[in-house]
């Protein structure tokens, strides 16, 4: 994408790459100031930079800008300033990440259990940061980088996933309905 | 608790755990309006608004590395000149 | 031979009945389980509407409580969804392919199997749709607020926070007269030492009311736009059922009263097919407009906005071909 176009402009010195990469890290957990810092500003100067980012995305019509973002946000552990911040809490579990990163059923089966968590009325970021130790930024990062992933895929392949993950769904779902005394159908029956 | 829960309604079950839930990255604080601290941490001194934001007119210490350019609260005018 | 091509012959009637009263007995057990599946929609719902203010009241500023509250909510729905789906696979279809094999096309047992599987898919879809709009009124019933008063309130009490911030150098007030969305530097009248002021909660949620507030001035607009698209619709049908009454005489020559009908009915649809992008149009123009109105100093950037989504939006528009 043209390095001439405006739209690309760093705001406050602040890059789309600095944004994105930022914005990855926050998601994990890192606390606002320390990126501030890692990036040489105050933050109300980091702020204004992002409220920019964030009109300039708004007001763009072709999805240039946020399609960039995307690509950008999976590469954030490989920016110069912010790539080895971590958060307080500590990096989380490693080996889980790197599962999730190269097990595309590890991903897909965390994935269902995400949503299932969702639709039982769990905060499903929260349930796999508990159980996975895996951030809600780390696993957005992921996602990011097997949905580049999929643009090579079979459609047979994709639908091989897609089935996967809702599988998994389903299991989860009765999971979590268990645990809670069962879903308000359940003895309903044909 | 699973116990407990059996006796509950379906519906209070499902109130209860959405109540009861942690959420991710914990609840939103409600701040009120206040200033932070902005003054050099080198040598105290405030920023006048005609030395500009990004170093320190007394010291020298640079508050902001960067390059300001023109946003919405912050214009290029904003950097100090030394 | 029996099963394949009933004729008249008395073992050939009993095995008809037999059949017959087979599906009767699945279709009368579907209607039972979808009465059964709708008391339990009754529950859920009745429920859901009358927990979620408390749900509310005790909520953070996101709503977090009640976000999870309610995708549980939908969770349920989905799970009953789920089940009707999983009785016509495992219950209805097979029926349906164990007969189907067996009789030939033109025989009266396969015009009676396969208007039953028929009629056992429209109603779990017409069940399902029926739960999909009982759901969408519950949530539009518990979510909708008046947002005139809340965002009133937001800026009262941004403003009389703001009285009491003071410059952190010479202690003097900062007389703070614009709404900042996020921190920024604010200059002190006496001495000109930058404050970095924080505008807190409301001051960093008032856009986002604003835009509530300016979708809910707007939303008559909208309402319209929804109407003209379904009157279009209903129009076109009407057209489409009419054509079917028409003679190979009319239909070749183009003429005759059912074809003045059917043009009589083009016309308006062509009208409530230009109107509703018209609608569509008025209604994102007004939310801007009236965003702009309650925070100014954003206009520029709700043109751009504005144009951005305008472009998309228009990017979708089709106009039907009727051909007549």
């Amino acid at each position: 994408m043209g390095q001439n176009n405006p739209l690309f402009e760093p705001i406050h010195g602040i890059s789309l790459y600095d944004y994105s990469a930022a914005n990855a890290k926050i998601a994990n957990g890192v606390a606002v100031d320390i990126i501030c810092s890692a990036l040489g500003v105050e933050v109300p100067v980091w702020e204004d930079a992002s409220q920019g980012w964030v009109q300039r995305m708004q007001e763009d019509a072709d999805f240039i800008v946020i399609s960039e973002m995307g690509t950008l946000f999976g590469q954030a552990d490989q920016h110069p300033k912010l790539g080895h911040l971590q958060p307080e809490a500590g990096a989380g579990n490693e080996q889980n990440l790197q599962r999730l990163a190269g097990d595309r059923y590890f991903y897909e089966e965390l994935n269902g259990a995400r949503t299932a968590a969702y639709e039982a009325g769990l905060d499903g970021a929260r349930w796999i940061q508990d159980n996975y130790g895996i951030s809600l930024g780390d696993f957005q990062q992921v996602a990011m980088q097997w949905m580049e992933q999929q643009k090579f895929e079979s459609s047979e392949e994709t639908t091989e996933y897609v089935n996967y993950m809702d599988g998994k769904r389903q299991e989860y779902a009765k999971r979590f309905a268990d645990e809670n005394g069962g879903n308000i159908a359940d003895d309903v029956e044909f | 608790m699973q116990e407990e829960n059996k006796k509950l309604s379906f519906i209070e079950r499902m109130k209860q755990r959405a109540v009861s839930q942690q959420t991710y990255g914990g609840q939103a604080e409600n701040t009120e309006a206040n200033t932070g601290e902005a003054a050099c941490l080198n040598c105290g001194a405030g920023r006048a608004k005609q030395d500009g934001l990004t170093h320190c007119a007394y010291c020298g210490h640079a508050f902001i590395t960067t390059t300001l350019t023109d946003g919405s609260y912050i214009k290029k005018s904003d950097n100090s000149n030394s | 031979m029996g099963l394949f091509n009933w004729g008249q012959s008395q073992e050939d009637k009993q095995q008809l009945a037999t059949f017959k009263s087979e599906l009767d007995a699945l279709e009368n057990r579907l209607d039972t389980f979808l009465a059964k599946l709708d008391e339990r929609v009754d529950v859920l719902l009745s429920g859901f509407i009358e927990e979620a203010p408390s749900v509310m009241a005790e909520d953070d500023r996101f709503g977090q409580a009640y976000y999870r509250f309610s995708s549980a909510m939908n969770g349920q729905a989905g799970n009953m969804r789920e089940k009707l789906r999983e009785v016509l696979e495992k219950q209805i279809e097979p029926v349906y392919y164990r007969y189907s094999d067996t009789f030939s096309v033109e025989s009266e047992a396969y015009s009676i199997l396969r208007e039953w599987r028929h009629r056992c898919a429209r109603k779990a879809d017409e069940w399902e749709e029926q739960l999909r709009h009982r759901v969408d009124e519950a949530t539009e019933q518990v979510e909708r607020k008046d947002y005139e008063p809340v965002f009133e309130q937001m800026m009262n009490t941004y403003w009389q926070q703001c009285q009491s911030v003071n410059c952190r150098q010479c202690g003097a007030n900062l007389n703070i007269k614009q709404v900042y969305y996020y921190s920024a530097y604010v200059t002190c009248a006496y001495c000109q030492t930058q404050n970095i002021f924080e505008p807190g909660a409301m001051g960093r949620d008032i856009e986002h009311t604003a835009r509530k507030l300016a979708e809910q001035r707007s939303k008559h607009f909208m309402d319209a736009h929804l109407e003209r698209k379904n009157e279009e619709r209903s129009l076109y049908e009407q057209m489409h059922e009419l054509q079917l009454t028409l003679s190979t005489q009319e239909f070749m020559t183009k003429s005759g009263p059912v074809y003045e009908q059917i043009r009589l009915l083009e016309s308006k649809r062509i009208q409530a097919e230009n109107e509703a992008p018209e609608l569509l149009d008025k209604y994102y123009r007004n939310i801007f407009d009236e965003l702009t109105k309650l925070l100014p100093d954003l206009e520029e950037h709700h043109e751009k906005f504005f144009k951005s989504l305008q472009a998309n939006y228009q990017r979708y528009e089709s106009k039907r071909s009727t051909n007549l």
